[in-house]
């Protein structure tokens, strides 16, 4: 590695990857669910793994948390989910939506538990964050309301020292009081910049602002793999009038939709002076980009996969 | 495989059925204080054990031979073990039917598997309440239920021509107990392979785990006897299922001729509390790899199971 530092560019810093899939493949029955996937997930980054519904996330998510089957290659800190799982899940946690907790379990009863089973626990800590919401001790977790079971199981993981935090539609059904402080606890009590962040959710407005990463999700393929930050210089949302309308589409817009008479299109890789010839043009966000990436203009996307092909 | 199984969170596994089961805990203690109460009330309300000697007959040997006395005494107290058993191969039936099945209808699973347990800790874990912790629990119960029967019994008998039924063996109850332990060994080996169908059905089965465990049998069963005329697999299924009667019926009757037939038959049956029939047969030891098997395939299902 120091045999010829002269003649190398400076390395990236040297980072296990948290998460590395190379064409991940999974059929249920004939329907392919994951259609040889690549990406990598790199430690301290917010990930959003986002799709449509039957898009393919949720199979995803199970491969790297070794519930299902798969082929192709798979490796989650540095292990094979398929014979592993039990190693991994010591540093790796999981929230699926509030319904995954036991209804006769009680609130006592799961920090026991956890505490029992998993050597990273810190009971003192989930006690604490238990303390300040309403949740009792003593109650069965099927007398809480949905947003007080999302309480108690953010606090028995926030309390588990891990590397990997793996969340499923974590708001699912949760009014909006709950959904915002789930992600402020999430990100101003948890999240430091050792751990790494993975989440599905087809609620994208709400994550908009925490990701890193995006990795965009349709048809069990991964259509968009980028750092948040070079969104900005990549894609490009131009808001024009009919009348300018073929002109710039000529230059090969990803999607296009028409709103209030104006004209919006989203771009891949077009320059932004470019563009302005023909109206307002600004960064689309994510919701935007989404919607743009998911419908048929995705076949446009400059090279999306071939990023984690060349990696 | 570094670990050692029954550690620390093995334990833990162990508590958490018995939190999600009660009536693994509450049914056996139920039957044992039933038990305990019948003794009480019919010891208060008739007068007590009703000894009947026909007129024309001597005292049984019974009532006067010392060896019979001992050996009645284990009968009396081992007996009452019997209907303790039964509840327990209820509800542990559906316990192990409920064990891997539950959890994936109510999507709990999810929360189970996001732990590092490994899934043949978990399966083991109610391999374990089934066959270790529910036959110590039943023996433990039957313990205090021989003991306070005992008491009845000896009241009631003090001063009538049985007084002596009422003389407490300490040694031959030290023996008993430990036999009665052997017993449920024999019990949990013997009911490993039903344990290992039961888990195996509950990890598999999308719905209605009771129709899959018994319905391929009663199906299969049928199509034989159709086909061949024979009953080959009822026979082998009821013979696992009652087999283990074996280790542990007998009867108490005086209808054998003669003075002596009380005695004899105590003495048989006081045989079959102390004695282990099964556990030099090939069946017990074949049924054993077989239950290991289908334990081994209830993990392999486990471990690819989710909540769809």
């Amino acid at each position: 590695m120091n045999a010829e530092p002269a003649m190398t560019p400076a390395p990236a810093p040297v980072t296990t990857p948290v998460i590395e899939a190379r064409g991940l493949r999974k059929a249920y029955g004939g329907v392919v669910a994951l259609d040889g996937v690549d990406f990598t997930v790199h430690p301290g980054r917010i990930v959003g793994l986002m799709g449509p519904n039957g898009a393919g996330k949720t199979t995803a998510l199970k491969a790297i948390l070794g519930l299902t089957d798969f082929e192709g290659e798979l490796r989650v800190l540095g292990r094979d989910p398929r014979v592993e799982r039990d190693r991994i899940m010591e540093e790796v946690c999981f929230i699926a939506d509030v319904a995954v907790l036991p209804k006769w379990l009680k609130v006592r009863q799961a920090l026991d538990y956890v505490q029992g089973v998993h050597p990273r626990f810190d009971r003192a800590r989930a006690e604490a964050v238990l303390a300040k919401s309403d949740v009792r001790m003593g109650a069965k977790v099927g007398e809480l309301s949905k947003g007080m079971v999302t309480q108690l199981h953010l606090a028995l993981v926030m309390a588990i020292d891990a590397r990997l935090l793996v969340l499923d539609e974590p708001t699912l059904g949760l009014d909006l009081l709950y959904r915002r402080s789930f992600y402020d606890a999430l990100l101003n009590d948890y999240f430091d910049h050792q751990r790494t962040l993975l989440v599905t959710t087809h609620q994208v407005e709400e994550v908009e602002h925490l990701l890193t990463d995006l990795l965009l999700i349709r048809r069990g393929k991964i259509v968009l793999d980028a750092a948040v930050d070079d969104l900005p210089g990549r894609f490009v949302q131009l808001i024009t009038t009919r009348e300018q309308a073929d002109a710039a589409r000529r230059l090969g817009p990803l999607q296009e939709r028409e709103v209030f008479g104006r004209i919006g299109m989203v771009f891949d890789g077009r320059n932004a002076d470019e563009l302005g010839a023909f109206g307002e043009v600004r960064t689309p966000s994510i919701p935007d980009l989404f919607v743009a990436v998911m419908q048929d203009g995705a076949t446009h996307l400059r090279a999306a996969s071939a990023k984690g092909a060349a990696a | 495989m570094s670990r050692s199984l029954l550690d620390r969170p093995f334990m833990m596994l162990v508590r958490r059925e018995l939190w999600e089961h009660r009536s693994l805990v509450w049914a056996p203690l139920a039957m044992a204080l039933t038990i305990i109460v019948l003794s009480l009330v019919s010891g208060m309300m008739h007068g007590g054990i009703d000894i009947r000697i026909g007129d024309d007959q001597p005292l049984p040997s019974l009532f006067t031979d010392a060896g019979k006395q001992r050996g009645a005494f284990s009968v009396l107290i081992g007996g009452l073990m019997v209907p303790q058993v039964l509840v327990g191969f209820v509800v542990v039936f559906f316990y192990l039917l409920d064990s891997l099945f539950t959890e994936r209808r109510d999507r709990s699973i999810l929360f189970w598997k996001s732990l590092p347990v490994s899934d043949a800790k978990t399966v083991l874990s109610k391999l374990f309440v089934a066959l270790v912790a529910m036959p110590l629990w039943i023996w433990a119960l039957s313990l205090v239920v021989g003991l306070a029967v005992f008491a009845v019994v000896s009241a009631k008998v003090a001063g009538t021509p049985a007084a002596a039924l009422g003389t407490w063996h300490g040694g031959d109850w030290f023996a008993l107990q430990g036999a009665l332990l052997g017993k449920m060994a024999i019990a949990a080996l013997w009911y490993l392979p039903v344990a290992g169908w039961l888990l195996l059905v509950s990890a598999l089965a999308k719905r209605a785990p009771f129709v899959w465990a018994t319905l391929p049998f009663l199906v299969l069963g049928i199509a034989e006897r159709t086909a061949f005329g024979t009953s080959m697999l009822g026979a082998l299924v009821s013979r696992r299922l009652f087999g283990f009667g074996e280790e542990i019926s007998f009867s108490v009757t005086g209808s054998t001729t003669g003075a002596s037939g009380i005695g004899e038959s105590i003495t048989r049956s006081h045989a079959v509390v102390t004695e282990f029939p099964l556990l030099a047969s090939a069946e017990l030891w074949l049924g054993v790899l077989v239950g290991a098997a289908l334990v081994y395939a209830a993990i392999r299902v486990r471990r690819r199971s989710d909540d769809s």
